[in-house]
């Protein structure tokens, strides 16, 4: 029988992208980014696989969010004691920590489990518009 | 009845070597291997699908899109007629799979009649 074609354990053909955030609608960005590094867009796609795929976004700080989301998307965080809940608005957390919140978006839509968190050390967020991988020429990622 | 120990192999503790407690083991693995030869059949077929999704992307239609594409254009029979080179590809990986499963078949009916022979013995 043909053998469907698997390829296994760890791989490096995977490539380096980089994405400017810059007035991006953010779970559209997000969504993309997770499946690139998953590898969706590959016919050799394997879900056992990390296709190595290192995405940069730069600019995290301007994503964007639609209607009255800065203000009404909160993220919640507990740390475990009473009465330890904290609650940010998506402005608040974005003056806090630019790179946060796209980190969040993404880290929803990767699959969870050891190769998802895996595939999360693929992503790098930076808040400006420079990023210390130049010597890496990331390339545009199409969407 | 089949040989517990055998099928025990690699197994934690106890349920390698005592059958009190290997006799479980075995039947519930089993019962996994009968599941998953089903599984199997079907978590391919999705692999299959989620490539063809993304080989079809990169041609600027979608799954569905292509499927259906294909259906309405008689792919096979078009490049049988227009594209004899394209249809030889096709036609030699089929080829190749039917050689692949007939040799895997005949090389199972010779290593029967050599147990055969041997149980004869």
């Amino acid at each position: 029988m043909n053998k469907t074609i698997i390829r296994e354990g760890k791989i490096n053909l995977g490539k380096w992208f980089i994405i400017d955030a810059t007035d991006k609608n953010l779970g559209r960005l997000a969504s993309e980014t997770a499946k690139t590094l998953v590898g969706k867009y590959d016919p050799l796609y394997a879900p056992n696989v990390n296709p190595k795929n290192i995405i940069v976004i730069i600019n995290a700080d301007k994503i964007r969010v639609t209607g009255n989301k800065k203000f009404d998307k909160f993220y919640y965080r507990h740390s475990g004691q009473v009465g330890g809940l904290t609650i940010e608005t998506f402005n608040e957390l974005q003056s806090r920590l630019p790179g946060r919140i796209l980190e969040k978006a993404v880290k929803g839509i990767l699959p969870k489990g050891p190769l998802g968190r895996e595939l999360f050390n693929n992503l790098k967020v930076y808040a400006g518009s420079s990023h210390p991988h130049e010597a890496q020429n990331p390339v545009a990622l199409v969407m | 009845m089949f040989r517990v120990f055998a099928l025990a192999k690699g197994m934690r503790g106890k349920s390698k070597n005592c059958f009190k407690v290997a006799i479980g083991q075995v039947q519930e693995a089993l019962e996994h291997q009968y599941v998953h030869r089903k599984l199997i059949k079907r978590d391919t077929r999705s692999l299959w699908i989620q490539r063809i999704n993304a080989a079809s992307r990169e041609h600027g239609m979608k799954y569905a899109e292509f499927i259906h594409g294909m259906k309405l254009a008689n792919v096979l029979s078009d490049l049988a007629i227009t594209e004899p080179a394209a249809f030889r590809l096709v036609a030699e990986t089929a080829k190749q799979s039917l050689i692949e499963k007939y040799a895997a078949a005949r090389e199972q009916v010779m290593r029967e009649r050599e147990a055969q022979k041997e149980q004869k013995k």
